[in-house]
């Protein structure tokens, strides 16, 4: 039971932060910032989505 | 009147070429158009034919040249280059981007370049992007059309200016990929363009409709509902969502915790009665 709160609670976390990387407009998928092998990976500052995409 | 005018260049060349070229200029503020100031010749940007030198509404004293762009990928759009400018054309001059349609005024001063329409009124005005407050400069923010000329002049090579916060308003659809044809190269790096995508467009609408009132041809769409607002609800619906997800992670935390808190309270009421048995 414990391992699942954890889980639930990371799962929260990272919708929230995805949400946060959306609003500021950030170009980033979900699969790419849960992607194990990819962290810390992007250019900074972070790219800006296109203007013609709802989900990067 | 028609008379062809060419320049000491001869017409060859690209399409489009920057109108600065020759001049010593500096980007101001970006507005219904994008401001210059400098000193020197100002080309025209590419093939077309001269439709005014003259707009009453145009300060100071009313010099405003309108060029309507007759061949390449922005053939049928207009560009004004107005104020502080000397004109060296006149109305039914067909030039290139080799003639020189006027110089910065010798006194100094602001030479607006930008979109214009067949009346000669800047795009940004007909599509209601300008400040419209009473007794407002109309140029107290940037517009999208501003911007866009901004992308384009710096596209072919003139000084890029500043935008002070992002431009009011939106392109037509279809409007960007001329552009970027008519950079070539050039164009791409106008791919992150602060510019609109429609997710719901607006078929078309009537300029100055917003003001309750017809001032202007039809200028192409706007958007309902852009993609970049889309995205801005979405995102605030999946932080909604995470935050119910963290609730519900932290509530089952809570359980858990309490479960083991019960087992340790149990574990230690057995410790203290066996050593209770032991020391009496």
């Amino acid at each position: 039971m414990g391992a699942a709160a954890m889980g639930i609670l990371w799962a929260g976390y990272t919708l929230t932060l995805w949400g946060y990387c959306l609003i500021r407009g950030y170009d980033v998928s979900l699969k790419d910032l849960v992607n194990p092998v990819k962290v810390y990976t992007w250019q900074h500052p972070m790219p800006i989505a296109p203007a013609d995409v709802v989900f990067p | 009147m028609s008379r062809r005018t060419t320049g000491d260049q001869g017409g060859t060349g690209p399409v489009y070429r920057n109108p600065f070229r020759d001049a010593s200029v500096t980007a101001g503020r970006v507005d219904m158009g994008t401001d210059y100031t400098g000193s020197g010749p100002i080309k025209a940007i590419g093939p077309g034919v001269i439709e005014q030198t003259r707009n009453a509404g145009w300060q100071p004293g009313g010099t405003f040249i309108l060029e309507r762009i007759t061949e390449g990928p922005l053939a049928g759009r207009r560009v004004y280059f107005a104020e502080d400018i000397q004109p060296a054309v006149q109305v039914g001059d067909h030039v290139d981007s080799s003639t020189t349609i006027g110089y910065f005024a010798p006194a100094g001063g602001v030479v607006e370049a930008g979109w214009a329409g067949a009346g000669g009124q800047p795009l940004a005005a007909l599509a209601g992007q300008q400040c419209q407050g009473p007794g407002q400069d109309p140029g107290c923010h940037p517009t999208q059309f501003g911007a866009d000329f901004n992308n384009l002049m710096a596209g072919l090579g003139a000084p890029k200016a500043k935008l002070s916060q992002r431009p009011v308003g939106s392109l037509p659809p279809g409007w960007l990929p001329r552009i970027k044809a008519a950079l070539g190269d050039a164009g791409a790096m106008i791919s992150s363009l602060p510019g609109k995508t429609c997710l719901i467009p607006l078929p078309s609408f009537q300029a100055g409709q917003i003001a309750g009132f017809h001032v202007g041809p039809t200028i192409g769409g706007g958007c309902a509902v852009s993609k970049t607002e889309a995205r801005a609800v979405m995102a605030v619906l999946i932080i909604a969502a995470g935050g119910l997800v963290l609730l519900a992670g932290a509530i089952v935390l809570a359980a858990w915790a309490g479960e083991r808190s019960q087992g340790i309270r149990d574990a230690a009421g057995q410790v203290g009665g066996a050593a209770r048995f032991f020391f009496k």
